[in-house]
């Protein structure tokens, strides 16, 4: 186990600039997420420290370790691909084993390490299997087996609950995060999936454009994001555009067209400044007009979507822009928001607005 | 006509054409096995009376017994050589950035293409040229531009369908190059070997256009000595052959498909 860096990593392909300057480095035991759309860099940024893509620029190393010129099987680093790569032609047991094998651990021993890494993810009793026999779930567990008996010194997981259905990524997830923990080894996750960023990593950091644009733990990147791409990014969220009108020592006062005049508390802001206000969805409490305060939003609902534990609902403000809050089963019947066109007051908790610059 | 009655007599058309075309395949067969088992010298059909002596008399046919243990021998070395070499080619073809690929591609396929006449021709002249007409090596290598097009097409196929994370996923468990190459591409690539290695040793085994050129004398395969003998001989003995023939080639085909689904393979 070891930390990682990397520092000013620059990654041409064909011509064509993948990865541009990416500084990140990884504490010891630490799960880092990498997330970001498709083809921001963050598969290659993966491949780059698995050794399959030697950046053209910067340094990468594991531990004290520069791996410039190191190739991917002197790497001693696990890898679990979103297919798995399973090895069709080899049992379960052999696909565990082959990691020993190459690195000429004696056949005892590799017995033992196999059996101690298909308990660990509780699947010793398909030793005999092939993977073609196996369930996705098993398979994903399969992988990770096989990438953890060598004694990785950095785990990758590629996409790793990408190919699982709902439930059982719900549970895989779980099962992810507790075996991460108790082995405290190093770890990156690539996904598209916030779902699966938020909850798996210690930190994570949003990748656009081959940059890494924002960098924290799940929780402040998800409230208190720096850009508005990363907030736009991550999760729903209700855009509004103002001017600032006034300013004070507190904060400053938010005047828009949609007819609002808001108090927004963070921010260093300039009098006459173009900003856009962002709020999520859960951050708004649906009102009935004539509960509205001063600093309410008026809108009219359009529709309404049943989500199970939450409502939303889908309003537009009086000068048309789409504004989206969650409502509790109890305010859909008690203010009637089932019913498009039905007038509602948007309350907005000042500390949940997040200012940024047009 | 009703819609209904338009499929009908759609499908009615395309199982007759079906059925004749599957008769038309297997109707020779059928007729060389029933003449072989035909007692009279004379090739007649139906058959009066049957008989196994046809089958007794290939053996002492020495010409035609000789030349099948020429034909397999040389069959084998083409079919190793040209799965050898093809399995190089494929690699390269798709697995490396070579320009000119689709080029090199062609041209490796070309023999399916080019009348087998025209390679005849073309070989002998080239033997004779450097000297090495009539030769064990110059049939041998004659045999190997013949089929090496097929193992090159089933192998550059296997390869098309192997998974490449499965290299890197190798590669990332500490293997080298050379032991990612022999633990997982090859056991991959094996139907695609199989496959290609079998329809390489047929189609030069029973290959006459291309051999008729290169043989001479004692140097002389099984499909060249059963039309020799066919042109002085009128008896049954070449279907008595053809019969063994068939049957030792289905037994093959089928435990090749039973294990390794090689026409499922070849049928993309």
């Amino acid at each position: 186990m070891a930390a990682l860096t990397l520092e000013g990593i620059g990654v041409w392909l064909g011509g064509q600039q993948i990865l541009k300057k990416v500084d990140l480095s990884v504490a010891d035991g630490e799960c880092v997420a990498l997330l970001g759309p498709s083809g921001c860099g963050k598969t290659t940024t993966l491949r780059a420290i698995a050794g399959f893509i030697q950046p053209q620029e910067g340094d990468l190393r594991i531990g004290e370790r520069s791996m410039r010129g190191v190739p991917p099987n002197r790497r001693n680093v696990g890898l679990v691909f979103q297919d798995y790569a399973l090895f069709p032609h080899m049992t379960i047991g052999e696909n565990v084993a082959y990691g020993l094998q190459m690195r000429r651990v004696p056949p005892a021993e590799v017995t033992k390490r196999v059996q101690a890494a298909l308990e660990m993810v509780q699947l010793a009793h398909v030793k005999e299997r092939f993977p073609a026999n196996l369930s996705g779930g098993q398979r994903q567990r399969v992988a990770l087996a096989r990438a953890l008996v060598i004694r990785p010194d950095i785990l990758l997981l590629d996409e790793p609950l990408g190919a699982l259905d709902r439930k059982l990524r719900d549970r895989m997830q779980v099962e992810l995060k507790l075996l991460q923990r108790r082995l405290g080894i190093t770890t990156i996750i690539v996904t598209h999936d916030q779902e699966e960023a938020l909850s798996l990593a210690d930190r994570m950091a949003v990748m656009f454009d081959g940059r890494i644009v924002e960098i924290g733990k799940p929780a402040q990147l998800y409230e208190k994001p720096g850009s508005r791409q990363v907030m736009e990014f991550l999760g729903s969220s209700n855009l509004l555009r103002g001017t600032v009108t006034a300013t004070d020592a507190e904060g400053c006062l938010v005047v828009g067209p949609a007819g609002f005049r808001i108090r927004v508390a963070n921010g260093a802001r300039r009098q006459g400044e173009d900003v856009t206000l962002a709020i999520r969805p859960e951050h708004v409490r649906i009102a009935a007009p004539n509960e509205a305060g001063a600093d309410a939003l008026k809108a009219q609902v359009v529709e309404c979507v049943y989500k199970g534990s939450i409502t939303e609902v889908h309003t537009t403000l009086a000068d048309g822009t789409a504004f989206m809050a969650n409502a509790a089963a109890a305010d859909v019947a008690r203010l009637g928001l089932d019913r498009p066109g039905t007038p509602v007051a948007l309350h907005m908790a000042p500390e949940w607005i997040q200012v940024f610059a047009t | 006509m009703s819609d209904a009655q338009a499929s009908r007599s759609f499908g009615i058309v395309t199982s007759v054409l079906a059925w004749s075309a599957l008769a038309f395949l297997v109707f020779p067969v059928i007729f060389t096995v029933i003449v072989s088992f035909n007692a009279s010298f004379f090739i007649e059909f139906p058959p009066k009376a049957l008989s196994l002596s046809w089958y007794a008399n290939i053996a002492k046919i020495h010409r035609i017994f000789d030349a099948t243990i020429i034909s397999v021998l040389i069959a084998l070395g083409a079919a190793t050589c040209a799965t050898t070499m093809a399995l190089g080619a494929s690699l390269a073809l798709v697995r490396s950035p070579l320009p000119g690929r689709p080029a090199i591609t062609a041209f490796l396929l070309s023999p399916i293409t080019v009348p087998m006449v025209a390679i005849g021709i073309a070989l002998i002249q080239f033997f004779i040229l450097i000297d090495t007409a009539f030769t064990w090596y110059s049939l041998l290598i004659g045999h190997i531009v013949l089929v090496v097009a097929y193992p090159v097409r089933t192998i550059v196929a296997s390869l098309t369908l192997t998974n490449p994370s499965l290299e890197e996923a190798a590669l990332s468990l500490g293997a080298s190059r050379w032991a990612v190459f022999r633990t997982i591409t090859l056991p991959q690539l094996k139907p695609g070997l199989i496959n290609g290695f079998l329809f390489a040793f047929l189609i030069s085994f029973d290959n006459y256009p291309i051999s008729v050129f290169l043989v001479r004398g004692g140097l002389t395969t099984m499909p060249i000595e059963i039309f020799n003998y066919i042109t002085q001989n009128l008896d049954p003995t070449p279907a008595a052959f053809s019969a063994l023939y068939i049957v030792v080639v289905s037994i093959v085909i089928t435990l090749a498909e039973k294990r390794y689904r090689i026409i499922s393979h070849a049928i993309p």
